[in-house]
């Protein structure tokens, strides 16, 4: 079993959750965000390597001393981590039990996928966009309800403190009001961590 | 570049932690490396690996090894926002080396070059820290907090209207605080979460420019709030 990735970047310092960090990012995404920050994840050809999840481990052993040290570990993102499930379950069966695995997801897969990775993350990173159908679909192109059945599904099992919601605000897409609104909607899920944050965007003078 | 050798530090910070802790002789090689620097190099990667040699010599011998946790505190204080690529070539996240420049020609649906800059909430504590001329500097929640003139909405018209973004193809989080006076101006400009030098300075001339805000109010009175306004540089 072979995963795409567009990049591993090692040592991060309490960026993907605490200590040190390495993100591993993996290729494909069933959304297509207009201000995407990596346009490779989707591009044929920004596929930068392919890894076994034994390839995987071996090479972020090599900050094996750095994870257990400070607390940290690995970060999936992408891309859209959760269509390599599998792997991801693979993977992480071979880190050692220390390391802390934080994932970054849009959630926009079928509920299998993200059922089959409870028992391997410790934190989820969200990037719900927006709770609205319409400001959603028109900012990502895709259909919320993956997303929303997925967030039922964290919060029937009472994961809500293992979660941390993005809500940001997106210039000509929604409002502070929608924002708003979007939180009070999952307020009444139970999650209680949210990063709100707004994207900022001109024209390169 | 400077973000490199930040990191460069931590971890061997944390090298000598785990050194110390487990009774190993350790001395970091002196780097006289004066150009860029990745966070990591083979001399620094030989350095863990001898740790690790010598941690396994104590379990083999049945000693007590101490890692889990012991430098927990120690990335989190040093953390920085620096999205770093796949070593050795720095600068734009989560990109393979070969890519990066093709990133600065990457543009947003249009054929128009854009800039993305996200600013996350304010970051605040509900501590209060004295200074020097004994005036209190509110570090948190206050009555009535300090405000833009015109709102969060102006300040994301000023920043869009003001930044120049660095020549160099960097993205990532500048972390800016700053005191707001109880005449709304701006004092300690100070970047806690480094992005690049060009980066960084770019935010603190952005904030060091800022017009007088509303200051914050403490039961009716003005009152020094420490302010923190996490930006996140990013290229389209």
């Amino acid at each position: 079993m072979k995963a795409p990735l567009i990049a591993i970047a090692r040592h991060r310092l309490s960026v993907d959750g605490d200590g040190v960090t390495t993100l591993v990012a993996f290729h494909g995404c069933p959304l297509r965000c207009r201000y995407c920050l990596n346009r490779q994840c989707w591009e044929p050809e920004g596929i930068w390597r392919w890894a076994t999840p034994e390839e995987l481990a071996e090479e972020l052993m090599k900050d094996n001393l750095y994870f257990l040290a400070t607390g940290g570990g690995v970060c999936l993102g992408g891309g859209e981590p959760l269509l390599y499930s599998d792997f991801i379950v693979q993977f992480c069966q071979l880190c050692p039990k220390e390391w802390h695995v934080y994932l970054e997801s849009s959630l926009n897969v079928p509920t299998e996928r993200l059922e089959a990775v409870i028992p391997c993350v410790h934190h989820y990173y969200i990037d719900v966009k927006d709770m609205n159908p319409d400001i959603y679909h028109r900012y990502t192109g895709g259909d919320i309800a993956p997303l929303l059945e997925n967030l039922r599904f964290l919060a029937d099992r009472q994961l809500q403190e293992r979660v941390t919601l993005r809500l940001p605000f997106i210039p000509d897409y929604n409002t502070d009001a929608d924002r708003q609104h979007s939180q009070q909607q999952l307020e009444a899920l139970g999650f209680t961590n949210f990063d709100r944050f707004d994207y900022i965007v001109s024209k390169k003078s | 570049m400077k973000q490199g050798r930040h990191i460069c530090n931590t971890l061997k910070a944390i090298r000598k932690q785990i050194a110390e802790t487990n009774d190993i002789h350790y001395e970091p090689r002196e780097c006289h490396h004066e150009g860029d620097c990745a966070g990591t190099c083979p001399a620094c990667e030989a350095e863990v690996r001898y740790l690790e040699g010598e941690l396994s010599k104590r379990r083999r011998l049945g000693r007590a090894v101490s890692l889990v946790g012991i430098s927990a505190g120690l990335a989190a204080l040093q953390g920085c926002g620096l999205f770093r690529v796949f070593q050795p070539t720095a600068g734009i996240p989560v990109m393979p080396p070969e890519q990066q420049a093709k990133q600065q020609l990457v543009a947003a649906d249009s054929t128009e070059e854009m800039q993305v800059m996200s600013k996350p909430p304010i970051i605040t504590t509900d501590s209060i820290r004295p200074v020097k001329n004994d005036e209190k500097v509110l570090d948190g929640i206050v009555e009535e907090m300090p405000q833009f003139p015109g709102g969060d909405e102006a300040l994301m018209e000023y920043m869009k209207k003001n930044i120049r973004y660095p020549d160099e193809c960097v993205q990532g989080r500048v972390i800016v605080s700053f005191t707001i006076e109880k005449d709304g101006s701006i004092s300690g400009a100070k970047v806690i979460k480094s992005v690049s030098q060009e980066a960084d300075k770019e935010a603190l001339r952005l904030v060091n420019n800022m017009p007088k805000w509303i200051p914050g109010k403490q039961l009716g009175e003005p009152v020094r709030t420490k302010y923190t306004i996490p930006v996140v540089f990013r290229l389209e």
